[in-house]
């Protein structure tokens, strides 16, 4: 018992990242948390301090990684991660509010959102072309009526 | 001067050339630029490309060749400066898109604007192996830079590739350009298998002809939607519009000349040479390239099949049916794909030219793959 107690020690001074390292699907947590939720793809814990400190906390852990995001939406903050870890998105609630109150929700990386945005930017290229086709159709009909009396004339 | 003198003195200029630290990996990278010259000198496919690529996965797989690295000051070396000003700022993928604007006649796609629908259908396989890719193990933004690929537009993927995962620029483009270099092999067996014997003998009406007011409004006309759709690949589309505009107006044609032919000549010399450079031995030499290709050789076919499967579902709506061999043509990879279009068409019915009508999908899918790489830049940045 001794020794495991020593061995933690020593790993808590020399790797403080190693020892705090607690985590859902590998995206780090926040210490002193209280789980309200969880299943094996999402965890909802809430927080006894404020929206601010909690996105500092992630920025903070995220800071030499590549392949986060940041998305700023009206009432929470959303993190989302396109490399190769299990974890999806981070979503931290009560934005713009000063109360030391909030809730992270971690999901997982889930082929419903990446089958769901490739359909949506499937149909999106349809769309822009689908746009152009119509703008050149309009185009067309006005340059033929403009330019038929000019055809008479000559 | 003694014997050891001398001895260590042949030592210290055996130690500078690159004998000593050979290995097997560059003797393999060898081969690879060897497939590639061959390719372009014997088989003559994308000579223009594939020889300065091959070329410059040669010269770059040899111990201690200062082509790729820094100096001791600290200064980018030959290579380096190509593949730093031209590719990672994006420079030589949007000057070659300004040089093919110069050399494209929008003609057939204006006189059957319906075909732009092909080139959005012909970017199926970009999706299918964004997904494939994922599985794979490879990460999103990887992913949709892989699966670029398959709209077979080498500048596009270039940009993409170096927006999103530029690690993997040089498999990307390799990949890109060989398989656009190999649509004569790829595309023909996909377009028998997935079109009938009465499909392919559907003669299309001849093109109305366009007049020069509607070629030169068309490049404005489509870079203004482009420019508030996909913001995102304006750089590119921009200039593929630029120079088309310089072509129609009839107004500066010694500004086009320069575009088309010495301005294109010589960012595609840097281009060539830059992504060669890129596949030395220690990054190559691993399973991602290896998959890529595999995915690319996918992403290529379900592409294809895409475009021909686009062209069945609108002639269920249409009266002057397309014929679905102009489908294929919906991936970029202009006008090679065209003309496999042609070349399968007249196999079946000699007298059946379908050269101009695929020029409208060719066209498109150029104008299709810039908006998927938009979609995915946007998704990530």
């Amino acid at each position: 018992m001794i020794r495991i107690l020593l061995c933690m020690m020593t790993t808590s001074l020399l790797f403080p990242l190693a020892a705090r390292a607690e985590a859902f699907l590998e995206a780090p947590l926040i210490p002193g948390g209280k789980t309200t939720s969880q299943t094996e793809s999402r965890l909802e814990q809430s927080y006894e301090v404020s929206h601010d400190e909690a996105l500092k906390f992630y920025q903070d852990q995220f800071a030499k990684e590549k392949d986060i995001k940041y998305r700023d939406r009206s009432d929470h903050s959303f993190i989302e991660e396109y490399g190769t870890r299990p974890w999806h998105s981070i979503t931290i609630t009560n934005k713009g509010s000063a109360e030391k109150k909030t809730q992270v929700i971690i999901m997982r990386d889930n082929w419903t959102w990446i089958m769901g945005t490739l359909t949506l930017r499937f149909t999106g290229v349809f769309a822009v072309l689908l746009v152009l086709y119509l703008a050149m159709e309009v185009s067309g009909a006005i340059l033929a009526r403009v330019g038929r009396p000019a055809e008479t004339k000559d | 001067m003694t014997v050891h003198e001398v001895l260590d003195m042949l030592w210290g200029t055996l130690l500078t050339t690159g004998l000593l630290t050979m290995s097997w990996k560059y003797v393999v990278m060898w081969a690879i630029a060897g497939f590639f010259l061959y390719l372009a000198i014997v088989k003559t496919f994308e000579p223009l490309l594939l020889l300065p690529i091959g070329f410059g996965i040669l010269i770059v797989n040899f111990p201690q060749v200062p082509m790729m690295g820094f100096t001791q000051q600290g200064h980018r070396e030959l290579l380096a400066i190509f593949y730093h000003y031209g590719l990672e700022w994006e420079v030589i993928p949007c000057v070659i898109f300004l040089g093919l604007g110069a050399m494209t006649d929008f003609g057939p796609l204006i006189a059957n604007p319906k075909t732009l629908l092909i080139g959005a259908g012909a970017q199926l396989g970009v999706f299918v192996t964004f997904s494939g890719t994922v599985l794979a193990g490879f990460s999103l933004k990887e992913a949709a830079s892989v699966g670029i690929i398959g709209g077979a537009d080498g500048p596009t993927t270039i940009y993409l590739t170096q927006h999103l995962a530029p690690q993997l620029l040089g498999a990307n483009a390799l990949a890109a350009y060989s398989y656009m270099a190999m649509v004569p092999l790829i595309q023909p067996p996909i377009m028998r298998l997935l079109t009938t014997e009465k499909e392919r003998l559907i003669r299309m009406k001849q093109l109305r002809p366009v007049s020069q007011r509607e070629k030169i409004l068309y490049p404005i006309l489509a870079v203004t939607v482009i420019a508030l759709l996909v913001p995102a690949v304006v750089p590119l589309m921009g200039m593929f519009m630029f120079g088309n505009l310089m072509k129609e107006s009839g107004v500066v044609g010694r500004l086009t000349d320069t575009a088309e032919n010495a301005l294109m000549n010589i960012v595609t010399i840097f281009l060539g040479i830059s992504v060669g450079a890129t596949m030395q031995a220690d990054k190559f030499l691993s399973p991602k390239p290896l998959l890529i290709f595999g995915l690319g050789l996918v992403d290529f076919a379900v592409c294809t099949a895409g475009g021909i499967f686009t062209v069945k579902i609108m002639n269920l709506f249409l009266k002057d049916k397309i014929n679905p061999l102009i489908g294929s043509a919906g991936v970029s990879a202009v006008p090679m794909a065209a003309r496999v279009s042609q070349m399968v068409g007249t196999q079946h019915d000699r007298k059946n030219y379908l050269l101009m009508h695929a020029m409208g999908p060719n066209l498109a899918g150029v104008i299709g793959t810039a908006a998927a790489a938009g979609m995915f830049i946007a998704m990530f940045e």
